[in-house]
């Protein structure tokens, strides 16, 4: 029995494990059992889209999921796609900062691979946490360690709110108002930095460079919802607030990866937190007693991966949970035997 | 027989084999005669360190560890003609934050270094191990989106020359790595078709790996249900697609499975 009291679950683990469903038939399954939840996912792919029927214009908002199986049923719960345009809108008005998401380099730094994406999706979970609608939230994040990397450092964000960097930009921008004090001290100051700038500008731009000082400012002025954010970041190594799913698959070609990620998330890995290990075949593949040289050999070569991944990830945790491989092509299918499988856990 | 292409790109989603592919396609191109280096993204600057902890053996292979912080310096010491002011503009907390928020700055900095290296030497074919599908995009992208993010300067200058090299014909190949399931099917396509919006001269390949076919299991083996099932999902997937199909392979290590496949690299060209 998995605790489900926890007001945070989060997923995390390399790409293509079916971390995205299995965060999803999660949250179905709490739903089931009569929970208020929220599923905030990353970059589902279309066909999950489908499934739950969500349009791409709704992304960024909250939309209520209806038992996809079952018309009849009033099973629902909340879910809501990351769209980063929308999150910056919304820092926007949080902090009475009314045309932050009209910056042109803010607009660019929430685009998809860009800087923000990570912070943006703790804001996303922390501003949810507030309004306090949920028993639980369940997030989905991006694949690969950038999530972990991202709570580990946040260097990128505290590089921002670094006061000398902020001097820096302040000096600049009232450089005219010292000019015309003419402060001694100040010009010879003013020199270094201003052939620093010229380098600067020499490589990005004249006009980057002064658009992205205006970035700063605005979104120094944002700080307070970051900030928050930031702190949220603590919360999520307690154990009794946060539980954290590592997946991995079966199938996957990079075991070492695998293991290497969850060696960097041990700092976050709470004591009753799990490791979820999709697409077992054992059982299956050990009731089968092929005849055929061909055929012994392909049930070893399987057989032995999957063993060999599971000496590995056992040695390193205490709970690993085993989901069975779906094997169908139906994307309905997967999320009704997974959400079964998540009940009998 | 397609043209030898200058850029090969492995991507796809995670844990499909791309880094096999990639491997045991060098192998190839390198045992045909070809000059063939291999590019990565490294976590440090450090060859010899990367090929001592890879599980896959370099020997022979000439690498491109293709890492964010020496890379910028390089690049931003070479524009600017000194070594010395490239160092004092990389280590600003201005240029630390733009090469860590701006989207696909680093790809930018690592498409310069892969064009300089194929600019000098047109006898080059360099094969490209990409993380997954998002970063494959964000590479081709960078050089049409710095146009837009940087109006002028240095970069902005050497982003015109980036795409007017890259999108010529023949230049590049993307190889999709795909296993034969219906979802990553789908998502090989739509991969294969955002690739094509940034320029139609980039050619695209989709490459179904670990197929289950009759050199794995003889054709009229009687199987499980489990596993008929997934040979029937297998080919319902597969029907009807000239693709380039991989069969399982029962080796042990990924170095074993990347040698045992060399015969069906051709394709891959």
């Amino acid at each position: 029995m998995i605790d489900s009291s926890k007001k945070v679950e989060i997923f995390s683990g390399t790409g293509g494990v079916g971390k995205t469903t299995l965060a999803t038939t999660r949250a179905y399954s709490l739903a089931k059992a009569g929970k208020n939840i929220l599923l905030i996912t990353i970059d589902p792919s279309k066909r999950l889209k489908e499934v739950l029927k969500i349009s791409d214009n709704s992304s960024g908002e909250i939309v209520q999921i209806h038992d996809p199986f079952d018309a009849s049923s009033d099973i629902k719960f909340s879910a809501m796609l990351m769209d980063p345009t929308k999150t910056i809108k919304r820092i926007g008005v949080e902090t009475g900062v009314e045309n932050f998401h009209e910056n042109r380099i803010v607009e660019i730094l929430g685009r998809p691979a860009g800087g923000l994406n990570e912070i943006l999706a703790i804001v996303e979970l922390h501003l949810k946490l507030k309004s306090d609608n949920y028993d639980v939230i369940v997030l989905d994040t991006p694949p690969g360690s950038h999530f972990l990397d991202f709570l580990e450092s946040s260097e990128k964000i505290e590089a921002f709110f670094d006061k000398k960097f902020i001097e820096i930009f302040k000096y600049i921008t009232e450089k005219e108002s010292v000019k015309s004090k003419g402060a001694i001290a100040m010009k010879f100051i003013s020199s270094g930095i201003n052939k620093l700038i010229g380098y600067l500008e020499k490589v990005t731009g004249a006009s980057f460079v002064k658009d992205f000082i205006e970035a700063v400012a605005v979104i120094y002025k944002t700080k307070s919802v970051f900030l928050d954010s930031l702190e949220l970041k603590k919360h999520l190594k307690d154990s009794s607030f946060a539980n954290w799913y590592l997946v991995t698959s079966v199938d996957q070609n990079k075991l070492k990866e695998a293991v290497k990620l969850f060696n960097d998330a041990s700092d976050f890995f709470t004591s009753d937190s799990n490791v979820l290990l999709n697409k077992c075949l054992e059982s299956e593949l050990e009731a089968w007693s092929p005849q055929d040289e061909k055929e012994i050999l392909f049930k070893e070569s399987l057989l032995s991966k999957e063993k060999e991944l599971k000496k590995v990830i056992k040695n390193k945790f205490n709970s690993v949970i085993e989901f069975k491989e779906v094997i169908s092509n139906s994307p309905q299918e997967h999320i009704l035997q997974l959400t079964k499988q998540w009940t009998q856990i | 027989m397609s043209h030898l292409k200058r850029l090969y790109i492995f991507t796809g989603k995670g844990g499909v084999g791309k880094t096999t592919c990639a491997f045991s396609f060098a192998k190839h191109l390198k045992d045909s005669g070809k000059k063939v280096v291999y590019a990565h993204i490294a976590a440090a600057s450090i060859d010899k360190e990367f090929k001592s902890s890879s599980e896959f053996s370099f020997d022979d292979l000439e690498i491109m560890g293709l890492e964010i912080k020496d890379a910028t310096a390089d690049y931003v010491s070479m524009k600017l003609k000194s070594k010395i002011v490239g160092a004092l503009v990389v280590k600003t907390p201005f240029f630390k934050s733009l090469v860590s928020m701006i989207p696909g700055f680093n790809y930018l900095i690592y498409l310069g270094k892969i064009i300089h290296r194929l600019r000098a030497e047109p006898e080059l074919h360099i094969i490209f191990d990409s993380p997954s599908s998002g970063h494959a995009l964000t590479m081709l992208n960078a050089a049409n989106n710095f146009g837009e993010i940087f109006n002028s300067g240095v970069i902005f200058e050497d982003t015109k020359m980036m795409r007017n090299f890259l999108f010529q014909e023949d230049l590049i190949k993307v190889n999709v790595i795909s296993i034969p399931t219906q979802m990553s099917k789908t998502e090989s396509s739509e991969l294969e078709s955002e690739i094509l919006e940034i320029s139609s001269n980039i050619k695209t390949q989709i490459i179904f790996n670990n197929v289950i076919d009759e050199s794995v299991i003889s054709q009229n083996a009687q199987l499980p249900k489990f596993l008929q099932e997934k040979v029937n999902n297998e080919q319902e997937v597969l029907n009807n697609t000239d693709k380039v199909k991989i069969p399982h392979s029962n080796a042990k290590s990924n170095e074993q499975i990347a040698l045992e496949i060399i015969p069906f690299m051709q394709k891959l060209i």
